[in-house]
């Protein structure tokens, strides 16, 4: 998706981690993905010029330090990201955090499923759909 | 008071008619004491007069008797006649002698009674001589003076003479009986009159008594009546404002000179003042003075109420008393007075709990939100690691090691399910959305698309399903539910699920038919209870939250939900939903697109 632009994975769970890279890997997602453990990093990443913007930015709600609503709010009030397309991907299916995700403009909100043949059809479909979709 | 005016004239105007009244009693008194001495005159005179002519009569006789007796002499020579005839003679002078005295203001009467002494004088000299003669002459010489007749025509005179006297006597007793009679009427009169008088004045002024007694009797009793009602109503609002358990206070507004209100002074507290803001002695000092770090917006507020007239209820902190209060402050009294009635309340404790209660519902959605990330986490790691298992050393794993792992990512699947049900069971994390109006057409169309049933499945729905109020979410839940338990439980290889509808009055009822394997009716309590459900665990999907669930959000919505239902041909779950008013429908109707997707 989107001219070999990285995929910035916020996420603290190392499994999950993996979970996504070999999914993209079976997916033959060629988009590089860099990981920010929580918040903050993901911040610090995204500020950093030499990194250019992510062509998306797979967000888990349940962070260390700087939790993924939080997060949100603060992309949302920066100008310089606020158009960087935000995709909730959580095992949370309660509607407070689905609410509130939406309520702060997010792209999208995918639960993670607990089986992983399921899993990688989920980001199968994301993969297609950020391929299609015209980013600003 | 107005009874005390009226009663104060009663007075004045039962003053005067006593005052007239006796003085028109004595009048009468007076009149009847004077009427009844001219009658006692009136009377005398007519006495008078009676015993003038009485003597006049008694003279008359004499006379006669006289000259009888010196008839009989003569012609008897009986010295008894000549005894008669000298009591006789010695009779007339005293009654001529009364006479004259009785009659010595009349003239007229007394030169007739001059005559009549005259001539009797002269008869009875006659008489004397007769009876002479016959002492010394015998019978004959006194017959000769008898004979000459002479006598007879003094006597006519006499007589003439007395009955002149009598006439005069009789026109004066008649003229003085009159002037009696009169007299008498007057005394009748002024008695009858006075004593009239007294007993209508009497009865008069007994019935005023009366009527002022019984005015002031009515009137006292009004006033101790009003004075025992505004006595006890005083009571009564006095142990109101030393009982009220809330705080009462009357307050002064003190204005700096642009008309800001820059303190206020406290002119009337309640007992529970004290115990409600822990203020001791505030009457007459200010707020300023017992508390100077009061909050600003407690002066403009109560500035406001006492300009403008215009109540407040709030409720709002007060610092420096460490409360919380609910406020009700009113004016007080005139404008001008610039004073504020304040009623207030406590409400620290309520404050408290009502924050430690947000504070356990936030407690509680942390909970929820731990359980929904934290929990599921390791669950999906141990699905996704048995899954990576099974590809990465296939070539290794025999097929019950592999059999095993499938088994494994399936309860590890259902864990998760049943994680997710149970969430939305106890209403954790969920977010209380708006009523609107739903079209169930779309809705259950969109339900059974979402399902994404096997071609083994046909749906049939009735045609024009109701519009309803309620929340879009829940309702999915619903039919999400009842549609998927019978898919979920079916034991035939076609599978037919029906939804109808229904006008059951104030109500909608719906039904979703199915024709699998039916329940025993000892099950119906059973399965609308969470985590019971009738199959083995491992044999089925079912997490047993689904029907719980609907039971919850149908009685929550007013409806009931129940099942029809016997081992065979299938089962029909029930459920109502109470119908929306009109004027609902029109507040809710913007509403009408279905929700969709995982979108809020």
């Amino acid at each position: 998706m989107n001219a070999g632009k990285p995929v910035l994975l916020v996420e603290d769970d190392e499994l999950d981690v993996k979970t996504v890279r070999r999914a993209f890997k079976e997916l033959h997602v060629t988009n590089p993905l860099a990981r920010a453990l929580h918040g903050e990093e993901a911040l610090a990443w995204l500020r950093h010029e030499a990194n250019g913007p992510p062509a998306l930015i797979l967000l888990d709600l349940s962070l260390p330090v700087m939790n993924g609503i939080e997060f949100l709010q603060a992309v949302k009030q920066d100008e310089r990201l606020r158009r960087i397309p935000v995709v909730v991907l959580t095992t949370s299916r309660l509607e407070a955090d689905k609410l509130t995700s939406f309520d702060l403009s997010a792209a999208g909100y995918l639960v993670k499923p607990v089986d992983y043949g399921q899993f990688v059809e989920v980001i199968r479909t994301l993969d297609m759909y950020w391929t299609l979709s015209e980013t600003p | 008071m107005r009874v005390g005016r009226s009663e104060f004239i009663g007075h004045g105007s039962m003053t005067a008619g006593l005052v007239v009244g006796l003085l028109l009693i004595v009048g009468a008194g007076v009149a009847s004491v004077f009427s009844l001495y001219a009658r006692g005159q009136a009377g005398a005179w007519v006495s008078h007069t009676l015993l003038v002519r009485q003597l006049l009569t008694a003279v008359h006789t004499r006379m006669h008797e006289a000259e009888a007796a010196q008839r009989g002499y003569i012609i008897t020579g009986d010295d008894d006649y000549l005894h008669a005839f000298n009591e006789a003679q010695q009779q007339i002078g005293p009654d001529l002698e009364r006479l004259e005295r009785l009659t010595a203001a009349k003239p007229q009467q007394q030169d007739r009674l001059k005559l009549v002494r005259s001539l009797a004088r002269s008869r009875l000299e006659r008489l004397n001589d007769g009876v002479e003669r016959h002492r010394t002459g015998g019978f004959e010489a006194a017959a000769l003076i008898v004979r000459t007749g002479r006598g007879k025509a003094v006597m006519e005179r006499i007589r003439a003479a007395l009955a002149e006297l009598d006439q005069e006597e009789s026109r004066l007793q008649a003229e003085r009986e009159a002037v009696a009679r009169q007299r008498e009427r007057w005394l009748v009169a002024s008695t009858v009159g006075g004593s009239g008088l007294g007993v209508v004045l009497v009865v008069l002024t007994s019935v005023h008594a009366w009527r002022s007694r019984r005015a002031t009797a009515a009137a006292y009793e009004q006033l101790r009546t009003s004075e025992l009602q505004l006595r006890e109503s005083e009571i009564r609002y006095r142990t109101l404002f030393e009982s009220i358990d809330e705080g009462f206070c009357i307050i002064q507004m003190i204005f700096d000179e642009h008309d800001k209100p820059s303190d206020y002074r406290f002119l009337e507290i309640s007992p529970s003042f004290e115990r409600q803001t822990g203020l001791v002695d505030a009457r007459g000092k200010t707020m300023r003075e017992l508390a100077p770090r009061h909050e600003e917006h407690w002066f403009e507020t109560y500035g406001a109420i006492a300009l403008t007239g215009q109540p407040a209820r709030f409720q709002n902190r007060a610092e420096q008393l460490g409360r919380w209060y609910d406020v009700y402050a009113f004016r007080f009294g005139r404008p001008e007075d610039r004073q504020v009635a304040v009623l207030f309340n406590d409400i620290t404790e309520r404050k408290r709990t009502e924050e430690s209660l947000e504070a356990a519902n936030r407690e509680l959605n942390d909970f929820a939100t731990v359980v929904s990330h934290d929990l599921k986490s390791p669950l999906r790691a141990v699905s996704t690691l048995a899954r990576w298992m099974q590809s990465d050393y296939a070539d290794k794993l025999d097929g019950e090691a592999r059999e095993n792992l499938a088994e494994m990512v399936r309860r590890v699947g259902r864990m998760d399910r049943m994680i997710d049900e149970l969430l939305a069971y106890s209403r954790l994390g969920r977010v209380e959305e708006k009523r609107q109006t739903v079209a169930l057409d779309h809705l259950v169309a969109e339900v059974v698309h979402d399902l994404a049933l096997s071609t083994r499945v046909h749906v049939r729905i009735a045609p024009s399903l109701p519009v309803v109020c309620g929340e879009p979410v829940r309702l999915r839940q619903l039919f999400q539910n009842l549609i998927g338990n019978a898919v979920k439980h079916a034991d035939k290889p076609e599978i037919e699920v029906c939804i109808e509808w229904a006008d059951a009055g104030s109500f909608w009822q719906f039904s979703v038919a199915d024709n699998g394997p039916g329940i025993d009716e000892r099950h119906f309590q059973r399965i609308f209870k969470v985590f019971q459900t009738l199959a083995p665990k491992d044999a089925t999907d079912s997490t047993g939250v689904g029907l719980a669930l609907v039971k919850r959000i149908t009685e929550r919505a007013g409806g009931r939900v129940w099942v029809e239902s016997r081992p065979g041909p299938g089962s029909t779950f029930y459920f109502t939903w109470p119908k929306a008013d009109a004027a609902e429908l029109v507040a809710t109707s913007s509403g009408l697109e279905a929700m969709d997707g995982e979108q809020p």
